[in-house]
């Protein structure tokens, strides 16, 4: 059986008050969704929080889930949606909205190439750019570069179109190049 | 097929994303074009280092939190489903035991009320037991009578009336 359709049948059962296939849907994503949480909060209280209300609210929705998507569509989802209501909270009324992609100053880097660095220094620049990407690009990326999904995934997902979803890609990808130091900042 | 367009679609051109067709057009344009094949080396170098950020796993008590918070949610969900049904009937127990109190009072009274209006004596309930109850009745020699012991035993009270000689029962009691 496809995992895709386990999760389906495992929701039927949940639905009618089995707890045992509850328990194995856990099992079979727990880990994922604390990874997507973590990687766009930074923070593991947050993360392990939101992985908790995430399978709360699953818990709530399965009387009435109808499986328009794959089961794991429908968790990134929820997850999403969380994570942005928890960045909402964190962040001041003046900055800008989670919808905003406006891309933040690259920051100041050493004039060394990225090829003469420790892969510490180099990590920590992939860090502190991912952080420093706007929510919905940083989403995109965690979720094409750490999740494995398609344009298609993300699209669903975040909402929006598959050209949407290029684009803002397109923007991360560029953002994170000159962030980590392989594109010059003076390059357009 | 220009340069802006290829470096807007390098992105989705090393994610695999574009149609055939237009793969192979990029393919061809980078082979050509210095410019953007750096453009896209940096991009490729970019999002592999992506990598260096491992995976972070999760507490080993997590799953454990996860179900013992859904756990909770169930409990919570049933006492608030108990909680109303639970009220109603304290609430009709209620009031059927304060009828049943102000039902027995009333049945007093109007014992009471009858006998005054049919006659000037006093009542005065006491409790007896089954002795006493054997002993003032006159008809012990009654096979009935026996039966008719667990039938009064269920009564809380027999009134101890004083009555008129001329209308005394057979019994010698008036029924509560």
């Amino acid at each position: 059986m496809e995992n895709s359709d386990r999760d389906i049948a495992l929701m039927d059962l949940v639905k009618s008050g089995d707890e045992a296939a509850f328990e194995e849907l856990v099992t079979r994503h727990y880990q994922t969704v604390y990874k997507l949480a973590y990687r766009f909060l930074y923070d593991s209280p947050d993360a392990e929080d939101i992985t908790q209300e995430v399978f709360l609210r699953v818990y709530r929705a399965a009387g009435t889930y109808t499986p328009k998507a794959k089961f794991s569509t429908w968790l990134y989802t929820i997850t999403k949606n969380i994570c942005f209501n928890e960045l909402r909270k964190k962040k001041s009324v003046t900055v800008f909205s989670i919808e905003d992609e406006m891309l933040p100053e690259l920051p100041s880097l050493d004039d060394s190439p990225v090829s003469k660095l420790e892969e510490a220094e180099v990590k920590q620049r992939v860090l502190d750019a991912v952080k420093a990407l706007p929510a919905n690009l940083r989403i995109a990326v965690i979720l094409l570069k750490y999740h494995g999904l398609s344009y298609e995934e993300v699209a669903e997902i975040l909402g929006c179109t598959i050209n949407a979803v290029k684009l803002r890609v397109h923007r991360a990808k560029n953002f994170l190049a000159k962030s980590i130091g392989y594109i010059s900042k003076e390059t357009k | 097929m220009n340069c802006q367009w290829v470096q807007q679609n390098l992105s989705a051109y090393m994610d695999n994303e574009l149609p055939l067709t237009q793969k192979e057009m990029v393919d061809s344009h980078l082979s050509r074009c210095p410019l953007c094949k750096a453009e896209f080396n940096s991009l490729s170098m970019a999002w592999d280092t992506l990598s260096l950020w491992e995976d972070k796993q999760p507490p080993l008590h997590l799953k454990e939190s996860i179900l013992n918070a859904v756990k909770k949610e169930k409990t919570f969900n049933f006492m608030r489903l108990l909680l109303p049904v639970a009220a109603v009937f304290v609430i009709a127990l209620g009031i059927v035991f304060f009828y049943r109190v102000l039902d027995n009072h009333d049945q007093g009274v109007l014992v009471t009320d009858q006998r005054e209006m049919q006659s000037p004596v006093t009542v005065e309930s006491v409790m007896l037991d089954d002795n006493e109850i054997i002993n003032n009745l006159q008809l012990l020699e009654e096979k009935d009578f026996y039966e008719s012991v667990e039938v009064l035993k269920t009564i809380d009270y027999l009134p101890l009336i004083e009555e008129p000689m001329d209308e005394k029962s057979s019994m010698g009691y008036y029924a509560s």
